[in-house]
């Protein structure tokens, strides 16, 4: 069985899996970062540590991405292995609970980090997986040139 | 509690600001007629508009040196509980970025600071300098 909370960002709905899901806030303030990942470009203060603001619109064809005074009525915290992300949202729905079969190979649905598709109340949603977006940033960072610093600089 | 005073420039909902101990003097504009200073809010890749915002002299010390850097709003000093400083987490970092930001504080009772490294802070201003 899998459990699934289907999320709506301006028109797109998303589901998401609720073993990742930490908390289900109000709209919260965040403070957008410079020198941050386009995926995750600011913070948000939750029990008491920043966590990343993940926003769908990096990863999401069709919605217009948070700027620097905007938020969402919502904010899912979710949590993959060591990692919290704070995920702004217009709406949350309740969760459903699918068999197995219920989720499909993506077939209308083109959404980067989704492996799976799944119709919910008439509308065919892709399944979004955190592991994997976590596992793309992983790679990134492993991948990237390191960054000129002072420090950097003085240990080579 | 321990706290920190820091000088905190406002802009929009947050405030960005530097640790109070390297500040050894705040000019106006006017006052101010050495070189150019580093504006710290092109290094941020804030945009400002000049005609509506205060652009403050910061003369921040470091190494026995000082240097003239421009702000970008309103002035303020805020004393701080230092265990409301939260470290930036490594996820939100791009890793082809240079970091300017150390931390940020996120208290109920005030707008959010974010915290500036002053070393990485003076090394721009010093090859901005050299240039």
């Amino acid at each position: 069985m899998h459990h699934l909370l289907p999320l709506q960002v301006q028109s797109v709905s998303i589901a998401i899996e609720v073993r990742h899901v930490q908390e289900i806030l109000g709209e919260r303030p965040w403070v957008l970062l410079p020198g941050a990942r386009p995926e995750i470009p600011g913070v948000v203060s939750w029990r008491g540590r920043a966590v990343g603001l993940f926003d769908f619109a990096a990863v999401t064809d069709g919605i217009v991405p948070l700027d620097e005074n905007g938020s969402r009525a919502r904010t899912v915290v979710v949590q993959s292995g060591s990692s919290a992300l704070a995920v702004p949202v217009d709406a949350v729905r309740e969760v459903r609970e699918l068999p197995d079969d219920a989720l499909k190979p993506p077939r209308l649905t083109s959404q980067r980090f989704s492996s799976a598709e799944v119709e919910i109340d008439g509308v065919v949603m892709p399944v979004f997986d955190f592991a994997a977006f976590l596992e793309s940033i992983e790679i990134a960072d492993a991948s990237a040139p390191p960054v000129d610093t002072p420090l950097s600089r003085a240990l080579h | 509690m321990r706290t920190s005073t820091f000088l905190a420039v406002a802009r929009g909902n947050a405030q960005w600001g530097v640790h109070a101990k390297i500040v050894h003097n705040i000019l106006s504009h006017e006052e101010w007629s050495g070189t150019t200073p580093f504006d710290i809010a092109d290094a941020l890749g804030l945009v400002t508009n000049d005609e509506d915002v205060e652009r403050p002299v910061l003369l921040l010390a470091s190494d026995g040196a000082v240097l003239p850097f421009r702000a970008f709003g309103k002035l303020s000093f805020r004393q701080l509980d230092m265990s409301q400083v939260q470290p930036i987490p490594a996820i939100v970092r791009h890793p082809a970025k240079k970091q300017l930001v150390s931390a940020v504080i996120l208290e109920e009772s005030g707008p959010p600071l974010v915290v500036l490294d002053p070393v990485v802070l003076l090394s721009m201003a010093r090859e901005a300098s050299a240039e």
